[in-house]
């Protein structure tokens, strides 16, 4: 073993880069162990005892860089003593600053990315408008999954990424694939020509799937926050999106998103797709502005229609059918139909996110029935914890209510499982209605938890001498990790019926609601 | 004596704005002329050593202000390097502006000079106290093995004078700790002589540009003087001792700093021995004493252990210890142990 010093007169160099340039020397198979100090009388003191004083240090001074390490032979000595020359000569230490390195602040993750465009935030909502707004500052994009941030922050946080140029996706931004990487929860989706700009997680999922599935795929899709649509943000990054889709050559058509959005900004944005040189489809659900489908821009009411819409615009043609399908036999439907009695025909929704939800609650409203859900929407009654609320009961397991301290539903299923089991105890119901979303970040295998929940509580209905429908739907792509047809099998075994579509789902619920199977119809 | 400017810096070919600048800097200046030179350069900052021993350090507007800096709106992305600045430039003063070489002026029209803010009313002291102890909890799950930041979840024990175990702390933490507890022990028992053998086995310890012993006598520095203006259950002769002790602290700190490590800490350390550090340091002090709600103390926390490699932390050990330290004195009855100075111990040697 030898030790040896070497030292660098008057050198300074920040901390960051003292502690890499020990971790790279470590890392080399010859280095025993290495350290980088400043030559203080108490720093030659502490390498005296540590047995890496070496003669070279003789006459350090406390402005002086010392460089201490062990070689198992002499004859690496010299090789180590270059390649650290060099590494100081370059300034900052390359390569990833040794196994196990993570920087602990933007900066520290900087140095080795220096080239970084985006960061990805997902810190507890109190932290993180704070965070992204020093990734702003630092030139870069952000993609900011926190939810629970408050609305004044995210207006400020969108107004300065404006003004640095920069994407402010988020907060509470699930979802979003850039030249086709997926970040936060999203699917295995091939290129195409549609672009998507969407304040909905789940809603941009859906239909970047249909395209999938479809044969088609997206030039981007971007997830601009579940509230980029509300009037106090005034679709700040659903405008930007559209004027940078509009600009890009691999972009043909281009398709936005919102839940339920706000009037003066839907109306902004509907204006300004007026004016865009490309097809836009606009899919704003619950909006009840009066707009109507004009040279360029169509308007459509539901996910799947969207969808399609942006199919035919891009592909020339209609895209195939979902219907009818292996998943859901007409013959089926007829024995649920016909066994299910007439008071034991309630829905009950239980949705991992709120988009889906707002899309069943719109398109199951002109039954008529009582509509009670956790989300807000004209006509719906708000659901009282622990009351029995007669109708139809839809929930979105993702609202704050129900994550806080939680993982997302898409996640952690145990909730949902529970809610499943439950719900047979209510003698009214007699749908269920949920979505199973693959993708990646979500559940690895979520048939393997619902499946069982669903069997339990069909079993459970029958003994109750009761049918119970589970109508689950499947939102994924054959390239996703959980594997799609797997997943399919695996529900459609335990009894459930497998759609590809919300909308197929609701108009599915919706016919066993009022026992027509005919007003099931094929597409929109 | 000072050179003349040069007449071709009368042309300087580069002009940035100083945004704001530490209030005590231009007292360091002359008038005109030379103010010194470019001692050390970084990515983005870069240090001048002047007349006095206290450095500049000149750097982009992101930064937090400090009693040392200067700070530039250079713009988003600059660099030391690619604007030139180079290790020994000269640096001048010419019209009020600062001259980097023969190219870069830097306009301090309309920059704002920094001093920290004054606390003012202050919380109880119980309730800075919990204040403390709950930032600590926060801080738990995030402290590093690095530096002296294992000092941070026992720092209140520290500073009522309990054994910590020595665990699998790293080596600089195992030769630093005797070096605090005598720091705290003479802080406590009015001993001068322990608090200089401490500081002497803590100045210039550990990795780092500032080691990670001076950040955290800075940090202890500054808490004592905060503590000190505390306007909250104070009993004079409590409060003069602890003034006492924690003169004796700067001092001694003054006289190791010298010989004992960088010339960049060394000048830090002369502000922190004045109770002056960065402005995180006091929005962090400000925060505690007034007994801030949690989430925000600790976001400012973590926003000051991400500074350096373990500076950050370090400091945030030296300033939890020497708060608990400050208001473990401020109760009644504390200051009845006599005072063993400097003098009286060699008296008696």
């Amino acid at each position: 073993m030898t030790t040896s010093n070497l030292v660098f007169k008057n050198t300074y160099r920040d901390s960051i880069v003292l502690m890499r340039l020990s971790r790279e020397l470590e890392a080399l198979v010859e280095v025993e162990r290495a350290t980088a100090l400043m030559g203080t009388p108490n720093n030659i003191a502490l390498l005296e005892g540590s047995g890496l004083l070496a003669e070279g240090a003789q006459g350090a001074g406390p402005n002086d860089l010392v460089l201490a390490f062990q070689v198992s032979t002499g004859d690496a000595e010299e090789s180590v003593k270059g390649l650290a020359r060099e590494l100081l000569a370059a300034g900052t230490a390359v390569g990833n600053a040794g196994e196990g390195y993570r920087p602990r602040t933007l900066d520290g993750a900087l140095k080795i990315l220096p080239d970084a465009n985006i960061a990805v935030i997902s810190v507890p909502g109190e932290y993180a408008a704070s965070a992204a707004s020093d990734a702003l500052e630092r030139g870069l994009n952000v993609f900011l999954f926190s939810d629970n941030v408050a609305l004044e922050a995210e207006v400020e946080l969108k107004r300065r990424a404006l003004e640095l140029d920069l994407f402010m996706l988020g907060p509470d931004c699930g979802t979003t694939i850039v030249n086709q990487v997926p970040l936060g929860f999203a699917n295995a989706i091939p290129s195409g020509p549609v672009g998507l700009v969407s304040a909905s997680g789940t809603g941009l999922q859906q239909i970047t799937c249909l395209l999938a599935s479809w044969g088609s795929g997206v030039s981007q899709a971007l997830g601009v926050g579940s509230r980029d649509l509300d009037d106090r943000v005034g679709g700040a990054m659903t405008l930007k999106g559209l004027e940078v889709l509009e600009d890009d050559p691999d972009t043909d058509v281009i398709v936005l998103v919102s839940k339920p959005p706000g009037a003066a900004t839907a109306d902004r944005v509907y204006a300004r797709a007026l004016q865009c040189s490309k097809p836009c489809v606009i899919c704003f659900l619950g909006d009840d502005g009066d707009r109507t489908r004009t040279d360029g821009v169509f308007v459509e009411t539901t996910l799947e229609a969207a969808a399609s819409r942006a199919f035919l615009l891009a592909m020339g043609q209609r895209p195939g059918d979902l219907w009818p399908g292996p998943e859901q036999p007409p013959d089926r439907l007829e024995r649920l139909n016909t066994s299910m009695a007439e008071d034991s025909r309630y829905i009950r929704g239980l949705y991992s996110g709120g988009t889906l939800c707002y899309e069943a609650l719109t398109l199951l409203r002109p039954l008529g029935d009582r509509l009670n859900s956790n989300l807000q929407l004209r006509g719906v009654h708000p659901v009282e914890e622990g009351q029995s609320d007669a109708g139809h009961v839809l929930l979105d397991l993702g609202d704050d209510q129900f994550t806080m301290g939680r993982p997302h539903p898409m996640i952690d299923l145990g909730p949902r499982c529970d809610q499943i089991v439950r719900a047979v105890q209510h003698h009214d119901v007699g749908i269920l209605l949920f979505d199973v979303v693959l993708g990646y970040g979500a559940h690895s295998d979520p048939a393997s938890e619902l499946a069982p929940a669903i069997s339990e509580a069909r079993r459970t209905a029958a003994e109750q001498g009761r049918t119970l429908a589970c109508i689950a739907v499947l939102i994924g792509t054959a390239g996703d990790p959980q594997g799609f047809e797997k997943q399919r099998a695996e529900l459609s075994a335990a009894g459930a019926i497998v759609v590809q579509s919300n909308a197929r789902a609701c108009a599915i619920a919706a016919g066993l609601r009022n026992g027509l199977l005919e007003s099931i119809g094929h597409g929109n | 004596m000072f050179l003349t400017v040069p007449e071709v810096l009368e042309s300087s070919s580069r002009v940035y704005n100083v945004t704001s600048f530490g209030a005590g800097l231009p007292e360091e200046w002359p008038s005109s002329g030379r103010v010194g030179e470019v001692i050390a350069t970084f990515e983005h900052s870069c240090y001048v050593v002047g007349p006095t021993a206290r450095l500049v350090c000149i750097a982009g507007d992101h930064v937090d202000d400090g009693p040392a800096m200067l700070k530039v709106a250079f713009g988003r992305a600059f660099d030391m390097e690619a604007l030139g600045v180079r290790l020994g430039m000269p640096v001048y003063l010419q019209g009020g502006d600062l001259l980097l070489g023969g190219h870069i002026r830097l306009r301090m029209e309309g920059a704002v000079p920094w001093t920290p803010p004054p606390i003012g009313r202050t919380a109880p002291r119980g309730a800075i106290v919990r204040c403390l102890q709950a930032l600590v909890q926060e801080l738990i799950p995030f402290v590093p093995d690095a530096g002296l930041a294992p000092l941070v979840p026992h720092s209140e024990c520290l500073a009522r004078g309990r054994h910590l175990p020595v665990g699998m702390q790293s080596e600089i933490f195992r030769l630093a700790l005797p070096g605090v507890t005598a720091i705290v022990n003479g802080l406590s028992h009015r001993n001068e002589r322990g608090v200089e053998r401490g500081v002497q086995s803590l100045v210039g310890l550990g990795p780092g540009l500032t080691p990670s012993g001076d950040d955290f006598l800075g940090g202890m520095m500054v808490a004592l003087t905060s503590v000190r203006t505390d306007a909250c259950d104070t009993t004079s002769e409590a409060g003069s001792d602890m003034d006492a002790m924690r003169s004796a602290l700067a001092n001694s700190v003054r006289g190791s700093v010298a010989a004992g490590t960088t010339r960049i800490s060394a000048s830090l350390l002369s502000y922190a021995a004045e109770g002056v550090a960065s402005a995180a340091v006091h929005r962090l002090v400000r925060g505690v004493l007034k007994a801030d709600t949690r989430t925000r103390c600790s976001h400012v926390a973590l926003q000051l252990a991400g500074v350096g490699h373990t500076s950050g932390w370090d400091c945030l050990a030296g300033l939890f210890v020497g708060m608990h330290v400050a208001l473990a004195s401020r109760r009644p009855g504390v200051s009845d142990v006599p005072r063993q100075t400097l003098a009286s111990a060699r008296a008696e040697a």
